[in-house]
């Protein structure tokens, strides 16, 4: 092969090889991105275009040339920012919102709901569906949703517009959290970069222990228990239900470890550039009640569809009745952001209405604590189990194609349970065995041992024996993964 | 103003720069000298970088057409078959569709699945003949490939397992289902072909798929046109013609299945 075809493949952009956190070709960018970083990070200019032209590098390595839906969208709201932060009246204010709200919903709504309304409306009018060739830019949801904030912010005058685009095109674009979360306020990130970068040894260690992490549960665990998952998903009523029953336990460790740890990955990259990009997981199978659950899971959009969405509808100011009608519709909205499917919508519309259930239960029912110890503990046992078999069930209908295939698994498991395969599964799937309780297992250390783990490896374990791990770890995603990279499943959303 | 200051980043961030480098540079000289490294029964995986930079060209096989036919019909042969559908994990739905068939057609069936299996291990242990000696099937519907689409040099390294697999079923009327590529191989298909001759060799590469979202494995309704495909090629075009009446109606009833461990042999 000639070296300007390398090259070229190197350059540009291939749709069945995206470049992501996971790939060989990231790690061959990303190592000569760091060299030069470092010589450049320390002057905001330099840094600044650095950063940006290789956020639009990535972008355009993982998307094509979507990249200017995204430019499109960037110098847009930049200028409506400032519209809505010098209009002198109300109305103006007001009309350039909905201007805003208008186009980057807009271009949401086309790039991923087009569809769905055709064929709903073909539904409804009984005409026959075609569906559009319509490609859906990666992360648009995400930055989407990172704007809308930026713009809403303005608007309620909880924060000043910067003047500065290069600092607003770096807020919006910075590569670790481009393309699947998460979702950064600029209230929390703008101001680190009007800052002095100080590249904290703990902090650097913090971030590489985060992308080992990120990339095992990724690379290792999610892509293998996948391929059992996918089988059974694909064609549930020719499994019997233990089979069933391990593919729905396998997906709910798949869709964790999937997405936390691209999110681990983002903020560990973050943090080795010196940028703190916040939390996104915080253990949330770990959670006692669906309310915690959300406080949990994928903290970035539960905090966005809060502030933005539940608070804005009302939130919890106008009486218990519409404080439920408003947590359900919030869900149900969040339920459609994660895909165009009313798949997505029932399993939104499912959490809105467990944590309308849980809200009137803690102030009707159990608005108390147990006074004995042993009380709270079964009761905090018998509401994790609840909780997470609630989190689990819903999850069915999250990945099944369709509402059939999620009934299907359902009665599999009801009608067709028998222990009797579990001595035949362990010896045709021991590995994928293995590996969801190895998941299982790290998820259950208690959230108060891990900062004491995360500081041993920091500071106690010496540099060769991390640089084995790293090696060692690198070659287990060789040997686990499938013949080409797999996607992460939120980079559909 | 200055662009490039001189202030550097602590000890730490270098070490890691280092680290990564290190492990880029590793790999890519274990895969360039394509180094293999066996740790107890298994072999450590490539990292595929020699491949980005120098991908295998293979010719296409041209000596299968001259393959001397033994046997064979021209007509077709309406007696109830007893198959025996083995093979890789490819062969999941495949055996749900097959199901159909002997179904319509008074065949009967049984199958293997070999979990992650390819022809590296059917071609160095005898599983195949034993399955062919315990169930005596009268035709043997071979399933296998898609676990080595890649594999560097194979038409040189795994030449002689394709040959054994082969000797293993010959006489008997075969077809080896060839696998549903998602990206080109590297010469399994072009090695199959040649051994086991264009009418005993269905090349699913044709096809395209609906895939799963491993993005290998096709879907089970895609699985059922490939079985359909297969189906009309066995009819019309193999070596050993058998009638393959299509089913009106899919009973989505899996077979019993005998299954092994996704362990080699050796």
């Amino acid at each position: 092969m000639r070296w300007t075809n390398i090259i070229h493949n190197l350059l540009s952009y291939d749709a069945s090889s995206p470049m992501l956190f996971n790939s060989g070709q990231f790690l061959f960018f990303f190592i000569l991105f760091l060299i030069a970083y470092s010589f450049l990070y320390n002057n905001k200019l330099s840094r600044t275009l650095f950063v940006l032209g290789f956020s639009f590098f990535f972008y355009y390595k993982a998307s094509g040339w979507y990249l200017i839906v995204l430019l499109i969208t960037l110098a847009v709201d930049y200028l409506l920012a400032h519209a809505i932060y010098k209009a002198k009246q109300q109305k103006y204010r007001t009309l350039w919102l909905i201007f805003s709200l208008c186009t980057s919903l807009g271009l949401l709504a086309y790039f991923k709901y087009t569809n769905f309304f055709l064929e709903n409306w073909a539904l409804l009018s009984g005409n026959d569906f075609e569906p559009l060739d319509i490609f859906l830019p990666i992360g648009i949801s995400f930055y989407t949703f990172q704007t809308l904030s930026y713009i809403i912010d303005v608007y309620k005058r909880e924060l000043t517009p910067t003047n500065n685009f290069l600092d607003y095109a770096f807020y919006m674009c910075f590569f670790p959290h481009l393309v699947a979360g998460p979702i950064v306020r600029a209230k929390f990130f703008l101001p680190q970069l009007k800052k002095k970068i100080i590249m904290n040894p703990e902090e650097i260690q913090r971030g590489f222990f985060l992308i080992m992490q990120g990339l095992f549960k990724k690379a290792v665990l999610a892509d293998y228990i996948s391929q059992y998952n996918d089988l059974v998903f694909a064609a549930p009523g020719t499994y019997s239900g233990f089979e069933n029953l391990m593919a729905v336990y396998g997906y709910t460790l798949q869709i964790y470890c999937d997405f936390s740890g691209y999110s681990d990955m983002a903020i560990g990259i973050g943090l080795l550039l010196g940028f703190n990009l916040g939390i996104n997981f915080n253990k949330p199978y770990q959670a006692l009640s669906i309310t915690d659950f959300w406080r949990r899971w994928h903290i970035s959009l539960s905090a966005w569809l809060r502030d933005y969405l539940y608070i804005s509808l009302g939130g919890n100011r106008k009486g218990k009745v519409r404080q439920y009608i408003n947590l359900f519709i919030t869900m149900l909205l969040g339920g459609l952001w994660h895909g165009p499917s009313w798949k997505f919508v029932f399993w939104g519309g499912m959490h809105g209405l467990g944590l309308s259930i849980h809200k009137f239960w803690k102030k009707f029912v159990m608005p108390g604590e147990f006074e004995s110890k042993w009380g709270s503990k079964i009761y905090n046992l018998f509401s994790w189990f609840i909780t997470f078999h609630f989190v689990v069930f819903l999850w069915v209908f999250f990945r099944a194609n369709d509402f059939n295939t999620a009934w299907t698994m359902i009665t599999q498991i009801t009608s067709d349970f028998d222990m009797a395969y579990l001595s035949p599964f362990w010896d045709v799937r021991y590995l994928f065995v293995v590996l969801t309780l190895v998941g299982f297992a790290i998820h259950a250390i208690p959230a108060k041992l891990y900062p004491q783990m995360e500081n041993l490896y920091i500071k106690k374990v010496p540099f060769i024996i991390k640089a084995a791990a790293f090696v060692l770890l690198i070659q287990l995603c060789l040997q686990f993964r499938s013949e080409s990279v797999q996607p992460f499943i939120y980079f559909q959303f | 103003m200055k662009f490039f200051k001189s202030q550097k980043p602590p000890r730490d961030y270098f070490q890691y720069v280092w680290l990564l480098l290190g492990s880029l540079i590793l790999f890519s000289v274990l895969s360039f000298t394509q180094t293999k490294i066996v740790i107890g029964n298994y072999e450590l995986k490539d990292s595929g970088i020699r491949n980005f930079f120098l991908p295998e060209v293979l010719p296409l096989a041209n000596i299968a057409d001259t393959i001397k036919k033994t046997g064979g019909n021209d007509k077709v042969d309406s007696s109830a078959q007893k198959f025996l559908l083995i093979g890789d994990s490819m062969l999941e739905f495949l055996r749900v569709r097959l199901n159909d068939y002997c179904r319509k057609n008074n065949h009967t069936m049984n199958t293997v699945i070999w979990y992650s299996s390819s022809s590296l291990w059917y071609g160095q242990c005898d599983t195949l003949k034993y399955f062919i000696n315990k169930h005596k099937p009268t035709y043997v519907l071979l399933v296998l490939g898609a676990n080595e689409l890649f594999v560097k040099n194979i038409t040189t390294e795994r030449a002689e397992y394709v040959r054994n697999i082969v000797a293993q079923m010959d006489p008997l009327p075969f077809v080896w289902i060839g696998p549903p590529n998602w990206k080109d191989d590297t010469g399994i298909n072009d090695l199959i072909l040649r051994y086991a001759g264009k009418d005993r060799y269905y090349p699913s590469k044709k096809l395209s798929f609906e895939r799963t979202k491993d993005g290998a494995h096709p879907k089970r309704e895609s699985a059922y046109n490939w079985m359909d495909s297969v189906a009309v090629y066995l009819q019309t075009e193999a070596r050993y013609k058998i009638l393959m009446a299509k089913p009106d109606t899919f009973l989505n009833k899996v077979p019993p299945t005998e299954i092994l461990k996704p362990n080699p042999p050796f």
